[in-house]
């Protein structure tokens, strides 16, 4: 598990033709504590998912400072944060069977054979999917589809966990099965989570902590509890 | 950019698996076409030096079949046949060390378990690669004295070559059903060499009825090797690799799996018994989706 504490974090979107650059990220300071489920609110366009990407490591910061657990992670790629992201699209491999897809991370820091299979089967057993290890994305439900992205992130411990709205492309019952098991999910692993959504219900039911952004900077952020109680 | 289908709207359940033996091996071909072409492609390899020494047999018959003389021809024709098969016994030994990862990799397919391919060939070429070696070369080692007794009877039709040619067809008949059964005993159950063979010629003859015809089927493709014109034959030899050697497998391992949990798993090992197969739509090793 990992804190991360941004200082003064700024991204900025450039338009070459008009010579003009937009603030995403503007002077983003966060503090987000190790081992809970952290939950980025706001409108949509204010830069939840640039803020994700930015502390994930698949964009780059522009300006200012990330730190994972006191390190300074800001120019460091994403495979060397330990971080897994998760997105609302699921990227998975349609060649490839969910036990090879939840395996593929692992193959890559090239674990061993015999650790990797009990990685990857305990992962699908954590998501209930180990029915489907040999099967390939093609016959797999969306929200299957989602399990198996999840179990994947979930394989190479990583210190933290990011998540932008994997639940929106799933209909309301199976977001609800799969809110539930997320929640059991980051009670029993060490991971941070944190997780982007504009459903209120969902962040509500999921958060221990709230940050809520406006037009790229952070407007308030705090355990969930007091948040609700406001 | 990964495109994927459409989601179906029902989620893949226990009744969506396969229900019985058929539907495994039907499934593991439609799932792992890939997986059991790469197989077909390594068995291929493995085939060369019996491919080889078979081209080269032929060769040496088409030469002889240019000698005036029936007598010395034949006895040429015997010499080169006989040379040929005996150097084959090691060839098949050779081919049935990587038979053994194959079966291996396969072993996994059909309990629908993850398949790290290198590691899990290699495996089991290390822990099965002899005795799948020893089974097939005892077996070659047979056939070779079928032929071998069968064509000196052109030389010396007497009693004693006669009680030696239905000797070896006998041994060999008896023999070659037990084939697959050690090959599949030697993936699941960690025991010796002769103690597998032991339970395999013990099974098969208890199941002689049906395990003789799955083993002539497994085997009966090779009779396409014997068609004379060269071609035909290169072509036959590359398919009966690639194609029908990784599913002649597939097959005889579900046979095999279906005859141990009958007499020894039933018994001894129930949590295998079906395992890979979704009777009623259920595992009872899994919990239902």
């Amino acid at each position: 598990m990992a804190s991360i504490k941004t200082k003064k974090l700024n991204k900025y979107y450039v338009d070459k033709k008009e010579k003009t650059a937009t603030a995403v990220l503007y002077d983003v300071d966060l503090d987000i504590p190790d081992g809970k489920f952290t939950v980025v609110v706001g409108p949509s366009g204010c830069g939840k998912t640039t803020l994700l990407k930015t502390l994930a490591g698949v964009i780059p910061a522009d300006d200012g400072k990330i730190y994972f657990n006191g390190a300074d992670v800001t120019d460091a790629l994403p495979k060397d944060r330990n971080v897994s992201l998760v997105t609302q699209e699921y990227a998975l491999y349609p060649h490839l069977t969910v036990f090879d897809n939840v395996a593929y991370p692992l193959k890559l820091e090239k674990v061993p054979a015999e650790e990797l299979r009990r990685r990857v089967n305990d992962a699908l057993g954590l998501l209930d999917i180990s029915l489907l290890s040999s099967r390939k994305p093609a016959k797999l439900s969306g929200g299957q589809r989602q399990r198996v992205a999840i179990a994947r992130a979930l394989v190479k411990e990583p210190d933290v966990v990011f998540m932008d709205e994997p639940l929106s492309n799933l209909d309301a019952a199976t977001r609800k099965e799969l809110a539930v098991k997320l929640k059991n999910i980051s009670a029993t692993t060490r991971a941070t989570f944190v997780y982007v959504t504009h459903n209120d219900e969902e962040a509500r039911f999921l958060a221990d902590y709230i940050v809520k952004m406006e037009n790229g900077s952070i407007k308030l952020a705090m355990p969930a509890k007091d948040y609700y109680n406001l | 950019m990964l495109k994927q289908r459409p989601a179906p709207k029902k989620d893949f359940t226990a009744a969506d698996m396969p229900h019985n033996r058929f539907g495994v091996f039907f499934d593991v071909l439609a799932q792992r076409f890939s997986t059991l072409f790469v197989l077909g492609l390594i068995l291929l390899a493995a085939a060369l030096p019996l491919i080889a020494v078979t081209i080269i047999r032929n060769l040496n018959v088409a030469r002889a079949e240019a000698f005036a003389d029936e007598s010395e021809k034949a006895l040429l024709i015997y010499s080169y046949i006989n040379t040929c098969n005996f150097i084959a016994i090691f060839c098949y030994a050779f081919y049935a060390v990587l038979l053994a990862g194959a079966f291996g990799v396969i072993r996994k397919l059909v309990w629908q378990e993850g398949v790290i391919f290198k590691h899990d060939f290699f495996t089991s070429v290390k822990e099965n690669g002899l005795s799948f070696a020893l089974y097939a070369a005892v077996g070659a080692l047979l056939y070779y004295l079928v032929q071998r007794s069968f064509r000196g009877l052109y030389f010396d039709s007497g009693t004693a070559q006669e009680i030696a040619a239905i000797a070896s067809a006998a041994a060999f008949t008896l023999y070659m059903p037990t084939i697959g059964l050690s090959f599949t005993q030697s993936t699941v159950y960690n025991l010796g060499i002769f103690k597998k063979f032991s339970n395999s010629f013990l099974l098969s003859m208890r199941t002689f009825y049906l395990t003789l015809p799955v083993a002539a089927i497994s085997f009966a493709p090779l009779a396409l090797t014997l068609i004379p014109n060269f071609t035909v034959f290169v072509i036959s030899l590359i398919a009966l690799n690639v194609v029908f050697a990784p599913l002649a497998s597939l097959a005889n391992v579900l046979y095999a799996d279906g005859v141990l949990d009958k007499f020894i798993n039933k018994e001894h090992f129930p949590q295998i018994v079906d395992k890979g197969v979704w009777r009623n739509g259920v595992d009872k090793n899994e919990k239902t989706q």
